[in-house]
């Protein structure tokens, strides 16, 4: 009998241990088995994510004389010393699958040697300007093969608005080799109209309509091309309205220009990897309008990796133009149209650049971003007709 | 002239050795590769050059001359 | 000027033509398209990143898998390593499998981004495509879900959530 008790004791124990095991052993294995639902694996669904994060900060130095400036004696040309402070600030997000957002927050601070001269047309209070625009594209992806984008801005001068608004839609060819993008614009600028001595004249519009038609193509593992032509028809005012002309009688007259303009440009681009891990990138550009410009654009770059995140870039671009047909340094007084505004002289112009850049994989360690962007860059750009300015830009982003 | 006709044959033969696809864009991928690094140097250097020659713009980007904007 | 200007718009025209013609006939389209459904996938042997040499078939032989191709520099690719990893770890002890394949990229290339940033999954390296392109799959990122005998019950472009249902479906378990 004691046996049997013993036996029952025992099987009650060999039981409650068992059942232990089988419970704490499930438990363990419902611990390995981690669940496999779309919220445990893709993670929350979040509504906005963000992707990518840059600030870029710009200073432009120049230096230099035009026709079209006041800061100089009548009838000779006047000092276009300009300093420019512009940082801008980036940010790219996805709202589900198919839509991409870019927002775009470029501030201009400029002071300029011209608007401190008397008259002081451009600028009643302060040789300061500010501008300040907001940009908003949005791309929504139909389907793998086409991307439709709307792309809104505004830009606002204490004297100045501006309005964009712009519809691209991109085809790209089933291997995605090949992608055909068509795009419209519409830009409405409306601003105060002073004349030459200062006088303000109410207000003036002036309009820029442009299609443009680009097609990229892959040729090779190695090399990618692309073309790209665009028409803008721009109407109304099309001068700053306040810009002098000096005069053959040793005055000086307000500049005036045609109502209408017409401008065809033609692009090419070419990028070739190169087997010591480098780049070329080649671009061309031709260009006529009604103006009687006509223009031609060579930019050779070179770039070189020298590590897994550190590259440099050399550039040089060279442009040269011929004048519009209407510019003069000695018009007679009520002559239309005419232009004294050195950017459309006869000239030829020379960039020369440098660039490091730094693209540092920091492994969602730092901000949760998965690779942080750095770099410097400095640009001598100097024109034959009397002007050099220096760039110096820096930037810091963030891809998350 | 003649140099135009042998440059674009040899463009197009070039051309047709076939499609490329995007599993083979590794070096493509590269931003070296990219004709814009970014979008803010893109605006930088076009504002550069649309304020100073009456001839940039026109090509999708910001058309420049005849107005005095820096 | 304007004299030179004429041969210099003439030349640039002739640049751009020849480019023109260039993209004209560039790309004899290799298909995106996935891979049918019901294929079975190539016995080629291939090198795992951890030095070994296989045949993916070998290693998904009677389970369920789900196999992504991918590429260090393709960020949709790399953005989905965090999901890959976990639904390795979640389909391991339900018997399935999860694969990666380094599409179109050299041993040293993925290796040192396999050490910043290690797997939970077995990675082989596919670096002349002719495992992405014996499924007909040349696009990235990619996925394909094959079943107990091998065979391809689904195809599509990332690991989401059609993909996971159709690799749940193949491990036999619900959400």
């Amino acid at each position: 009998m004691p046996s049997v008790k013993r036996s029952l004791v025992l099987f009650v124990l060999v039981f409650v241990t068992t059942t232990l095991l089988v419970l704490t052993g499930s438990a363990v294995v419902r611990a390995e088995m981690a669940p496999i639902s779309d919220e445990a694996i893709l993670g929350r669904r979040e509504p906005i994510v963000l992707e990518s994060l840059l600030a870029r900060y710009t200073y432009f130095a120049q230096d230099g004389s035009g026709y079209q400036s006041k800061a100089g004696p009548p009838g000779g040309p006047g000092s276009e010393w300009l300093h420019v402070h512009e940082p801008q600030v980036e940010v790219v997000f996805r709202q589900g699958d198919r839509i991409r957002h870019r927002l775009w927050l470029p501030i201009d601070i400029v002071t300029a040697a011209s608007p401190v001269t008397k008259p002081d047309a451009v600028s009643a209070a302060s040789r300061y300007n500010q501008a300040v625009a907001l940009d908003w594209t949005t791309s929504y992806r139909a389907t793998r093969a086409v991307t439709l984008s709307l792309r809104e801005g505004v830009h606002v001068e204490r004297m100045f608005r501006s309005y964009v608004l712009g519809l691209s839609a991109s085809f790209a060819s089933e291997n995605e080799d090949r992608t055909f993008t068509v795009g419209v614009s519409q830009t409405n600028d409306w601003f105060d109209v002073y004349d030459v001595t200062g006088r303000r004249h109410g207000h003036a519009n002036r309009s820029t309509s442009g299609v443009s038609f680009a097609l990229s193509q892959v040729l090779s593992p190695t090399t990618i091309g692309e073309l790209n032509y665009g028409l803008t028809v721009q109407a109304g005012e099309l001068g700053n309205t306040w810009g002098g002309v000096p005069t053959n009688t040793g005055d000086r007259d307000s500049e005036s220009y045609p109502g209408r303009r017409l401008r065809h440009a033609l692009v090419g681009r070419l990028a070739q990897f190169l087997p010591w891990n480098g780049a070329a990138r080649v671009f061309g550009r031709f260009y006529d309008d009604t103006y009687g410009i006509v223009a031609f654009t060579m930019e050779l770059e070179l770039l070189q990796r020298l590590s897994r995140a550190i590259y440099v870039r050399a550039s040089y671009r060279a442009h040269v133009q011929s004048g519009a047909t209407f510019y003069t340094t000695r018009t007679t007084p009520g002559t239309s149209p005419a232009t004294a505004d050195s950017d459309l002289q006869e000239l030829g112009a020379r960039t020369l650049g440098a660039k490091i850049a730094f693209d540092i994989p920091t492994g969602n360690t730092f901000l949760g971003a998965r690779t942080t962007h750095l770099d410097v860059a400095y640009e001598r750009y100097f024109r034959t007709n009397d002007l050099h300015v220096d760039v110096i830009s820096c930037a810091v982003g963030f891809r998350f | 002239m003649k140099r135009l006709v042998l440059c674009s044959i040899f463009a197009i033969q070039l051309s047709c050795v076939g499609g490329v696809g995007p599993a083979r864009r590794a070096k493509l991928a590269d931003p070296m590769m990219q004709f814009s690094e970014d979008s803010l140097e893109t605006h930088r250097k076009q504002k550069l050059e649309s304020t100073r020659e009456g001839a940039a713009g026109g090509d999708g980007a910001a058309a420049g001359g005849g107005c005095a904007c820096q | 000027m304007r004299g030179r200007l004429p041969l210099l718009a003439l030349r640039t025209l002739g640049a751009l033509a020849a480019l023109a013609a260039l993209a004209s006939c560039g790309a004899r389209p290799t298909s995106g398209a996935a891979c049918p459904i019901g294929t079975t996938i190539p016995p080629l042997e291939l090198s795992s990143i951890d030095g070994r040499r296989l045949r993916v078939r070998d290693e998904v032989a009677g389970k369920p898998a789900l196999i992504a191709l991918w590429a260090t520099w393709c960020d949709p690719c790399v953005r989905e390593l965090d999901a890959l990893d976990r639904l390795a770890l979640a389909a391991a002890p339900r018997g399935g499998v999860v694969v990666g394949v380094s599409v179109g990229e050299d041993e040293e290339t993925v290796r040192a981004f396999l050490t910043r940033r290690p797997v939970a999954f077995v990675d082989v390296l596919d670096p002349s495509l002719a495992f992405a392109r014996a499924l007909d799959l040349v696009s990235l990122p990619a996925v394909v879900v094959l079943d107990r005998e091998g065979r391809v019950v689904y195809a599509g472009e990332t690991l989401d959530r059609a993909a996971l249902t159709a690799f749940r479906a193949a491990l036999g378990v619900r959400e």
